[in-house]
């Protein structure tokens, strides 16, 4: 049955990475409606997945709060870069298609804190955490609202490297089936990229 | 089922009387990853949450501690440093740790469960990077006397790990803990 909020341990989930940068392609009006469920497209920036249902049967459910963790890949010799984030919710309308509705902006600094996993498949070194995290547009349930876990102060800019650690940000995740969330790199250097991390709890 | 705040009537668990070493505090990122499996870091505490779901895996909505030791400089700067510690994926093996907090600790007067120990009296939350709100709240505190406890938003992290931190030497300390 859904649970309350932040209480089940789940696991993250590991998204794979994007160079998109630049302007946002989608703004708050961009998944209102549509006729199938759009399809994640990394080289855009755009990733998509489905809350697992956690109600069982026929009653289709999701856990409270959706966590979002952002890493980089850092090219050498890069200079400082952040991400800019916007977030959807995505839930199916009887029939066929899709209502959706715009949660948030936020931005992400890429900090110092490297991966260690050289020799696996999850973080190897030249992965970098973003260690702080903060919105400028929040659409959500207010309250809670977007909410910030284990963030530095914000720097300066993102043309700055954060500091050590890795930040989360949680919304209500309001039973949505899926989520949207468009990823751009404030800088333009080659070779860098930016993805994500979710859980539900 | 899990709990909204504050309703299970859960015991507490102190933690074994091994004294872990009290010295200099570590890196907030000192556990952000590691792919090569949890193993309890040297000169920490770690508290494996327990799993209160009949199927599944889940925890309550709020983690108490309240601590108690023993210094040998009344002066000493005691300090405890929390980090919430989340798996990746199927496997166990990799783990993302988050920062929640560093904590300011004062040992008053009341006599602790543990030989020449003393309760932690008063706590102050010297950074609080938890879900907030509701954030680290502090319960029952005094300037001398008594228990207090701080009580903050598990998360559904699987393990919590405490480090404590001090100025001087001599000084020994031990969590207690509970969920509700």
């Amino acid at each position: 049955m859904p649970l309350t909020l932040a209480t089940e341990q789940t696991n993250w989930a590991k998204k794979g990475l994007s160079a998109a940068s630049g302007a946002f392609v989608n703004d708050a009006s961009s998944f209102a409606y549509g006729a199938s469920a759009p399809t994640e497209n990394l080289a855009n920036g755009l990733f998509v997945f489905v809350v697992p249902n956690v109600g069982g049967g026929s009653n289709p459910a999701t856990n409270c709060t959706l966590f979002l963790s952002f890493y980089a890949k850092v090219a050498t010799s890069s200079p400082a870069f952040g991400v800019n984030i916007r977030v959807w919710g995505l839930s199916d309308l009887a029939g066929g298609g899709y209502y959706g509705r715009y949660f948030l902006q936020a931005e992400a600094s890429v900090g110092i804190t490297p991966g260690n996993d050289d020799s696996g498949s999850s973080f190897p070194s030249d992965n970098r955490f973003c260690d702080a995290v903060r919105w400028s547009t929040d659409r959500s349930l207010t309250p809670p609202a977007v909410r910030a876990i284990g963030s530095n102060p914000f720097p300066s800019s993102t043309g700055v490297w954060g500091g050590r650690g890795w930040a989360t940000l949680a919304i209500d995740s309001m039973g949505y089936r899926r989520i949207v969330a468009e990823l751009r790199r404030t800088d333009t250097f080659s070779g860098n990229q930016v993805s994500l991390c979710w859980r539900v709890g | 089922m899990p709990e909204t705040l504050a309703t299970a009537q859960s015991t507490w668990t102190k933690s074994a009387s091994s004294s872990v070493p009290v010295g200099s505090i570590g890196e907030i990122d000192r556990y952000t990853y590691t792919a090569i499996g949890f193993t309890a870091p040297a000169g920490c505490y770690v508290l494996a949450l327990p799993n209160i779901l009949s199927s599944g895996s889940g925890t309550h909505n709020t983690l108490g501690l309240s601590f108690h030791g023993s210094a040998s400089d009344s002066t000493s700067d005691i300090r405890v440093r929390i980090w919430a510690v989340s798996e990746l994926g199927s496997s166990a093996t990799h783990q993302y740790g988050v920062y929640l907090g560093e904590l300011k600790l004062i040992l008053g007067s009341t006599d602790g469960p543990d030989s020449s120990t003393k309760m932690v009296c008063d706590i102050q939350v010297v950074d609080d990077r938890s879900l907030s709100p509701p954030a680290m709240r502090i319960i029952g505190a005094d300037p001398a006397k008594g228990m207090a406890m701080v009580g903050f938003d598990a998360l559904g992290s699987k393990r919590v790990i405490l480090q404590f931190g001090t100025d001087k030497t001599g000084v020994v300390m031990y969590p207690n803990d509970r969920g509700f």
